[in-house]
């Protein structure tokens, strides 16, 4: 029985218990010799201690669970209803009624990180100066903490890097309603903008001014990663706030932070691995090691958040949709073969050849249910870094230099001179080569047959795609669209490419352009956030 | 404890110095350093030991609430880390002694209330042949887990996950320590029973034995 209580004699042969003390290091300097001696010799006990150590290995494939980002926030402020008495934080905020109600960023001590943004910014302070704040300024005054430790919409983007505040799983429909702001709360952060040097005033507002003028959904993630970033800086231990905000420059800020959540990101370690970082001397080792352990940490996140939306199938022993579905399974394999062509010679191969690696491996193992949910990601990220256009039906695809017309080839010469060299790189690709031309020229046609580089009109498609156009696509555009789509017609590539766009608009698929199946249900699935701007500029100090 | 020894541990554990800072001027920029820096750690084990990631988080908070409450008793005997755990350690397994007397709400880790990573397939089915995929071999050691009662559990995560000696766990368990080698013996030799099938499905090869032999 698994679950017996512990009072029960001890089970375990005493060999076995010495060993286990050994291999923790527990065992008395006597024990460890005479152990040591038996495993030398002894290889069946050398197949259990490896047996033993291995199965021990085996708890690091548990994902780690982690505290909800507002977990310390939520904990802080559960003290002030305990103790009944004003928290000694130093902030001049009142307390929200419910700090999870209002939104990460009205953290307890915010207001004390506004006040200590920039230390060179507070040289000459214009503290309270008297008159009204200009209206206009009012919605910069009441985002003030959140825009607190920001210098420039460049900065703030920084921020959404994977390893910063970027979110790689958010669900594209997350909403973030702004906290409401009451009077007293709004009176001191009036008094804090106007002590504010009026170059930092400034530069609040165009600040604000470039946020805002961002599109949906870019903006409402933008703005979510600045929550975060506020929630951590009013929660880090106040030397290390301080080496944020005293930095000089957006750069050296940038550089604090990212040294600070290295360090907070290494805390969090298990033990073992804790203790292997600060017994790595080489700073170069130390660097690759860390690195090495995030991206295996991401990677495991990736796979579980995968498998958690199509958790029902999978925990089944089923496939997970499209694999689950025959004939749309073999419509991915056959667009997989046409589209990425991992098979194809490198020089018409327009993958990466880590790319085409990754492609196989992945494809590989998918004889493990699981493993669909990866593959099923990355042939997503591939379709999308490596979109397609619909090819002619009987000519071959314009793919090289001479497969174009005489005229064409002129014009080419005309303006670039030598042509190989410069078209090198998409030589032998479609539909790379064909749409490096159509840019450099203005009415391309090919030597033969087609009268341009790819077909763009009704009826001059492969017969699926005209059976999706004249069944699927076209009953589904309203007149606008319709007309739109005609005044294109003869264009290529804007006419197939409207129609490619149409196509996502209405979530259909094309059949071989794009990937089989509802483009809605791919990202339901396989769909995550990459993060951008994950250069990493001033990552050394 | 004399004045002059908790000096000495102060000076040796930085967390010491915060604690007693929390305890004598309820400084609680201090407590949200502790916080801060412990959250993902407690949060970590706690979720291992309870199943489940919201269960684990509310046992958190109440282990940091309980440390601030009863910070004028705190006297720095060992690290701060130890008493943490302590604390958080009676708090968890607590409360999976009233999970598992509740008769209404038997718990178990099929129930609907397990979030999907929690939740786990109904037949274990060994698979020795083939390359097993990461989040599958998860699923699996997350059940040889399950495997283990409350206190082996909890014993094997100090060790492996806090890297904690048999003293240490001993301390945070209020154990002796040969109580926790039993409890450890036990626990271990029951994993490898059941995960022996499995020891060589992350892709390091099985070493080369001229003889192997099994129990």
């Amino acid at each position: 029985m698994p679950n017996s209580a512990d009072r029960e004699p001890d089970d375990v042969p005493p060999e076995d218990a010495d060993l286990i003390a050994y291999l923790d290091g527990e065992a008395d300097p006597d024990a460890a010799r005479r152990l040591e001696t038996e495993l030398a010799k002894n290889p069946a006990a050398r197949t259990k201690a490896e047996a033993l150590r291995k199965t021990y290995d085996l708890l690091d494939y548990l994902p780690k669970p982690e505290p909800s980002p507002t977990f310390a926030t939520k904990t802080l402020t559960k003290l002030d209803a305990m103790s009944g008495s004003r928290p000694r934080i130093q902030t001049t905020l009142s307390q929200p009624p419910s700090a999870a109600r209002l939104g990460p960023w009205i953290a307890a001590g915010l207001l004390a990180v506004a006040f200590g943004f920039g230390v060179h910014w507070i040289a000459r302070p214009y503290l309270n100066r008297p008159g009204e704040p200009d209206l206009a300024d009012l919605p910069i005054i009441d985002r003030l903490p959140l825009y607190a430790g920001i210098d420039d919409l460049d900065y703030a983007k920084q921020l959404a890097a994977a390893d910063l505040f970027g979110e790689d799983f958010e669900p594209p429909d997350a909403v973030a309603p702004e906290p409401a702001v009451s009077p007293e709360q709004r009176a001191d952060r009036i008094a804090l903008f106007r002590g504010y040097p009026a170059a930092r005033r400034q530069q609040l507002r165009t600040l604000h001014q470039d946020i805002t003028a961002l599109p949906q959904p870019e903006q409402g993630r933008l703005v979510r990663v600045l929550e975060r970033y506020a929630g951590w800086l009013a929660r880090v231990p106040e030397k290390m706030r301080k080496e944020v905000l005293d930095a000089p420059s957006a750069d050296a800020r940038l550089a604090a932070v990212r040294q600070v959540r290295n360090r907070q990101w290494e805390e969090a370690l298990p033990a073992t691995q804790r203790e292997k970082l600060q017994l790595t001397a080489n700073a170069d080792e130390r660097i690759r090691l860390v690195k090495e352990w995030r991206d295996k940490e991401r990677d495991r996140q990736l796979e579980w958040h995968l498998a958690a939306r199509q958790w029902a199938v999978i925990s089944e022993g089923k496939k997970p949709w499209p694999f689950s579905d025959e004939t749309l399974a073999k419509d991915v394999d056959a667009y997989v073969k046409a589209v990425f062509k991992p098979d194809a010679p490198a020089a018409k191969q327009r993958l990466f050849p880590t790319e085409v690696n990754k492609l196989k491996t992945l494809q590989a193992a998918t004889g493990q249910n699981a493993a669909w949910l990866p593959y099923g990601a990355y042939i997503l990220l591939l379709s999308e870094r490596y979109p397609t256009l619909p090819v002619p039906p009987f000519d071959p695809t314009v793919t090289d230099l001479d497969q174009l017309s005489a005229r064409t080839t002129a014009e080419l010469k005309s303006k670039n001179g030598v042509l190989k060299p410069k078209y090198r790189f998409v030589i032998g690709k479609w539909p790379d080569f064909a749409l490096a031309v159509a840019r450099d020229v203005k009415a391309p046609k090919p030597a033969a047959g087609n009268r341009s580089l790819g077909p763009c009109k009704p009826g001059d498609f492969a017969a699926p795609v005209n059976d999706f156009l004249t069944h699927d696509l076209f009953p589904r555009l309203t007149s606008n669209e319709t007309r739109k789509l005609d005044q294109l017609a003869g264009r290529w590539p804007e006419y197939p490419r409207q129609l490619m766009e149409l196509a996502k608009a209405k979530d259909l698929s094309v059949p071989g352009v794009t990937l089989p199946g509802r483009p809605s249900l791919w990202a339901k699935y396989y769909r995550y956030t990459p993060t951008k701007g994950s250069a990493r500029p001033g990552e050394k100090d | 404890m004399t004045g002059q020894t908790s000096e000495m541990m102060a000076l040796r554990d930085p967390d010491i110095r915060l604690m007693l800072r929390v305890r004598d001027v309820d400084d609680q920029a201090a407590f949200a350093e502790l916080v801060e820096k412990y959250q993902h750690r407690l949060v970590g084990i706690l979720g291992h030991l309870v199943r489940g990631a919201d269960g684990a988080e509310d046992l958190a908070q109440e282990a940091f609430l309980r440390v601030y409450r009863t910070r004028k008793k705190y006297t720095p005997k060992a690290k701060f880390s130890t008493w943490l755990f302590t604390i958080a350690n009676n708090l968890a397994l607590n409360s999976l002694r009233d999970r598992n007397r509740r008769p209404t709400a038997e718990w178990n880790a099929h129930d609907s209330g397990a979030r999907p990573e929690e939740q786990l397939p109904s037949v274990r089915e060994p698979q020795p042949s083939g390359a097993l995929r990461k989040v599958e071999l998860a699923k699996v050691v997350r059940q040889a887990l399950d495997e283990l009662n409350d206190r082996q559990r909890a014993a094997v995560l100090l060790n492996k996950f806090e890297d904690m000696g048999y003293a240490e766990i001993a301390e945070v368990m209020g154990l002796t320590v040969k109580g926790v080698k039993s409890l450890l013996n036990r626990a271990r030799c029951r994993l490898r029973e059941v995960l022996q099938p499995y020891i060589y499905m992350d892709g390091e090869a099985p070493p080369i034995h001229d003889d192997v032999e099994d129990d």
